[in-house]
């Protein structure tokens, strides 16, 4: 014990110099992906834009900011766990892009679905849907969009985008997605 | 101690004793009636200290047998000397006639020396019956004190000859009592032997007995056994055939009479004390039925044990 | 009492048998039985019709099939029969008997015009005692119904309860085409499911079928308006009506047991809350109301309660709320996820999605609280509904890639799946006893 206590008792202000010394000197690094998710880690995107390229076509893309394939604005959809309804950290940056939109944009509105993956009972499921939608909603609200640009709708697990019975499929169930209807 | 009180008592029941008994006074009576065993040892104490008493020699004095001797010694003796001494005077008188005045002095002198020598003599002829008086005296005493001892002795043998004779009755007594007793261990050896006998006897008896009882006891035992083992045997059956209606209630129970033929086959088998759920009870005669034939002992003597059975169904929920 | 008494009694012959001589009777105390069903043969019935031709049904097949999927009886394959009797008289016990059959059912269809007349006799082969017997006049469309009812009659002689097959379940079907487009449907079969009918079709997803207690209608959420709303509909008529229609959640409809009033979920105050509505006066009484999800109600079958899903504490689990005091008490601790509950008609037992471990089963539990049965041993099994007679549940589960309804006996001892459909079948809701049946 007396040993242990001896490292740690010099191990411990050693461990916290080298902490600061670390949150000194990082400025904004890339958080790791957590999941292998079709929605490219955000910050790969940030450093690419604006694309240069060599052609002699017009720099950057011209066309609605929201059909450029490029932007962030092209991802509609948001990924969960099982039974959880927390927006994860990959997909935030996606949702305040629509929520800097959508507060550029007044008259812009959108429908916000959400979905389940096939497990347990289809009520829960649909108040579970609900409640993706809802937090993707409030995400919005806070990041500037207004309350009457966005409608919520539940459709559980009624309408699944992937039809297997194993985690690949239902990991692409568990959504919520955002629709404009107006843009 | 036995024999002594049956003595003591001959002796308080003969009739001088208790015409002695009567002279007393009525108080005194009663206390020695009361106190027997007091006055009994008093008694036995004053005898003893009597004879103690007796035995003891009171005399201060040497036994007199010597002093005879010494007395006739003594007057011999005396008896010459006086003469001799008279003689001596008279040879001294002669002198004196020869001496006259002188001598008639000394003559006076001689006889009053002579009358005190007389004086003397008779003092010491005194002295000396007194001494005879005395010593007849002690003689006397002393033929007495031997008399008495003599008697002393007489007596002292008398109660050594009586305690002897005592002792010897005692003796006798005891040997009779041992004779008795080994009669007595005689007889109990008897009657010891004819009980054993008794006893050997019955142990036959019983030994047969008991072997026949364990001899039938065997048989009923290895009856029991093989209807034991068949009652288990046709237990199985029926619980293998018994399907239990799944709604039924839990805690019913249903009592079946149940007729066979020899064979084992179930002639009739009726419900006697019902659940209270026909279906429970219908479920319960069936079992018997498909249950038939019952599985039966091959010994066809052993079929009376199984020609009706009732069968109580009993699940233990 | 009874039982003391006959112990005592029992207790008392059989000392005397041990004491006595062979004279007294033997007493044999048989202290259990087995567990099993019963063997009980259908003779296929006799055809008295037109020469050469069939019934429209073949009876006794259909009973048999009711009878072995109760879990309750082994029916004898028709090629181990030694004899095919028709009536009593041709009926020789000791044919069966060899054979172990406790219970014998022959019978005969008779042409008579346009219908037809169905007699049946049940023999209890051991006691060689007849049980019952019926005739029964269907029509052609009818004989199926018919054919329930008599097992339904050999059930009751036989358990001593009523049976259920000659009830209807609903479900829903999902039928996805090559272009995407999907077709749902509302059905209502028989029990066996066999007979569907179409009472709803949509383009538009469909959950939630619900039997009125007379059986003569059914509520459900429909999604024609794009967004969940909740509908009564008139079973042989057709006749509907929207009865629910609120911003966000409308759910899980169920009737009262008086049919007077609809629970129901409804997400109109940001989640999703129970609620009563009174259908006569068309008022909304919440019952329900925090920040976690509540759905899923089911009724006490004596009107005093609700059973219920919510996550208040942290993942799905089943609580229950009586309506004098309108708390909420937890019913279920085993597992992390339990859902869905459907409360048997007696009340005694509740039947629910159990998940653990990533497979999702139906499980079993006393109302009252107690352990966990698992009926189900496949993975991706829902929406369990009990029959009318509480032998039996009804569910949802997943076989080759397609959604099927099968059927499982209470006790857990007999699945088997219902009639093949098209498409994907889920949402099975057992209708409740009518007067029609």
């Amino acid at each position: 014990m007396n040993m242990v206590k001896k490292m740690l008792v010099v191990l411990i202000p050693l461990a916290l110099i080298a902490l600061l010394a670390g949150c000194g000197s990082t400025p904004k690094k890339a958080e790791p992906a957590a999941e292998p998710m079709e929605a490219a880690p955000v910050a790969v995107e940030q450093e690419e834009v604006p694309v240069v390229t060599p052609a002699p076509a017009p720099m950057g893309f011209t066309g609605h900011p929201l059909d450029d394939p490029d932007s962030l604005l092209s991802k509609r959809v948001v990924y969960f766990d099982f039974d959880k309804s927390d927006i994860k950290s990959e997909f935030r940056d996606i949702i305040a892009a629509h929520a800097t939109y959508l507060a550029d944009h007044p008259s812009a509105s959108i429908t916000i679905e959400g979905h389940c993956d096939e497990r347990g009972s289809r009520e829960y499921n649909m108040a579970l849907g609900e409640r993706r939608a809802n937090a993707v909603r409030k995400f919005l609200m806070v990041q500037g969009a207004m309350a009457r640009q966005i409608e919520t709708i539940s459709y559980g697990e009624e309408r699944p985008v992937a039809f297997g019975h194993d985690e690949a499929s239902w990991q692409l169930n568990r959504r919520a997605e955002i629709l404009y209807k107006s843009r | 101690m036995i024999k002594i009180t049956n003595i003591l008592s001959r002796v308080e029941n003969a009739a001088f004793i208790r015409r002695l008994f009567a002279l007393l006074p009525g108080p005194l009576r009663r206390l020695l009636a009361s106190q027997r065993n007091l006055v009994y040892a008093l008694l036995v104490h004053i005898l003893f200290l009597s004879i103690f008493i007796v035995s003891f020699d009171w005399s201060s004095r040497p036994a007199p047998s010597k002093p005879k001797v010494n007395v006739i010694d003594a007057v011999v003796v005396d008896e010459s000397r006086v003469q001799a001494e008279i003689d001596k005077l008279k040879k001294a008188e002669q002198r004196r006639q020869q001496q006259d005045e002188s001598r008639k002095r000394q003559l006076k002198k001689e006889q009053r020396d002579l009358a005190e020598l007389k004086k003397r003599k008779a003092a010491e002829a005194r002295r000396l019956q007194e001494q005879q008086k005395k010593r007849k005296a002690e003689e006397a005493k002393a033929k007495a004190l031997a008399l008495e001892k003599k008697s002393e002795k007489e007596k002292l043998d008398k109660l050594k000859k009586e305690q002897q004779a005592l002792e010897k009755k005692r003796q006798e007594e005891q040997q009779r009592l041992a004779e008795l007793e080994k009669q007595r261990q005689q007889e109990a050896e008897k009657q010891r032997q004819e009980q054993e006998r008794k006893a050997a006897e019955q142990a036959l008896q019983e030994q047969l007995q008991a072997e026949q009882q364990a001899l039938e006891a065997e048989r009923q035992r290895e009856t029991d056994r093989i209807v034991n083992q068949y009652v288990e045997i046709i237990k199985q059956k029926v619980t293998r055939n018994w399907l239990r209606p799944p709604a039924a209630a839990k805690g019913l129970s249903c009592t079946v009479a149940v007729s066979l033929m020899p064979g084992g086959e179930v002639l009739s088998a009726r419900v006697t004390h019902g659940s209270g759920d026909p279906l429970f009870d219908q479920s319960v005669q069936k079992a018997v039925l498909k249950a038939s034939p019952l599985p039966l002992p091959p010994d066809a003597a052993l079929f009376d044990n199984f020609r009706d059975l009732e069968f109580l169904f009993n699940p233990d929920d | 009492m009874k039982k003391l008494w006959a112990r005592v009694c029992a207790g008392a012959m059989l000392c005397l048998c041990v004491a006595s001589p062979a004279q007294a009777v033997l007493t044999i105390e048989i202290t259990q039985g087995v567990e099993g069903a019963l063997p009980v043969a259908v003779v296929p019935f006799e055809w008295q019709g037109e020469a050469g031709s069939q019934p429209p049904q073949d009876v006794a097949a259909i009973i048999t099939a009711d009878l072995q999927r109760s879990g309750r009886f082994a029916p004898l394959p028709v090629d181990d029969m030694l004899s095919h009797p028709h009536e009593g008289a041709q009926v020789n016990y000791r044919d069966w008997r060899l054979l172990n059959v406790d219970s014998l059912v022959v019978g005969r269809v008779i042409a008579s015009g346009d219908n037809y007349i169905v007699q049946f006799q049940l023999y209890d082969v051991f006691r060689a005692a007849s049980l019952i017997g019926y005739s029964i006049r269907s029509t052609a469309s009818g004989l199926r119904l018919t054919a329930h009812q008599i097992s339904d009659l050999i059930y009751e002689t036989l358990m001593g309860e009523p049976g259920a097959f000659a009830t209807r379940i609903a479900y829903v079907t999902e039928i996805r085409h090559a272009d995407g487009s999907r077709h749902y449907s509302l059905q209502v079969a028989d029990a066996d499911g066999y007979n569907p009918q179409p009472v709803l079709n949509s383009t538009h997803p469909l959950m939630s079928p619900s039997w009125s207690p007379d059986g003569k209608r059914l509520a459900y959420v429909s999604f024609e308006s794009k967004k969940p709303a909740i509908y009564i509909q008139e079973v042989d008529s057709g006749r509907r009506e929207l009865v629910s229609s609120y911003p966000g959640l409308n759910g899980a409809p169920v009737w009262s047991p008086d049919g007077k009033r609809m629970a129901l979920v409804l997400s109109r105050r940001g989640n999703a809350d129970i609620y009563i509505l009174d259908l006569e006066r068309r008022n909304l009484q919440q019952i329900t109301e925090n920040y976690a999800i509540d759905t899923e109600p089911v009724w006490y079958p004596d009107g005093s309660a609700l059973i219920f899903t919510s996550d208040r504490g942290g993942t799905p689990q089943l609580y229950r709320v009586y309506f004098a005091d309108g708390r909420a008490t937890r019913l279920t601790f085993e597992g992390k996820y339990n859902s869905r509950a459907s409360i048997s008609p007696d009340g005694k037992r509740i039947a629910m999605v159990h998940g653990d471990q990533g497979k999702f089963r139906i499980a079993v539990m006393d109302t009252d609280g107690g352990a966990l049965q698992v009926l189900t041993d496949s993975s991706l099994d829902e929406s369990p509904s009990f029959a009318p007679n509480g032998s039996m549940i009804i569910y949802a589960t997943e076989a080759k890639g397609k959604g099927v309804l099968s059927a499982v006996s209470v006790d857990g001892r007999v699945k088997q799946r219902l009639a093949l459909q098209t498409g994907d079948a889920r949402e099975p809701a057992w209708s409740p006893y009518t007067g029609k049946q």
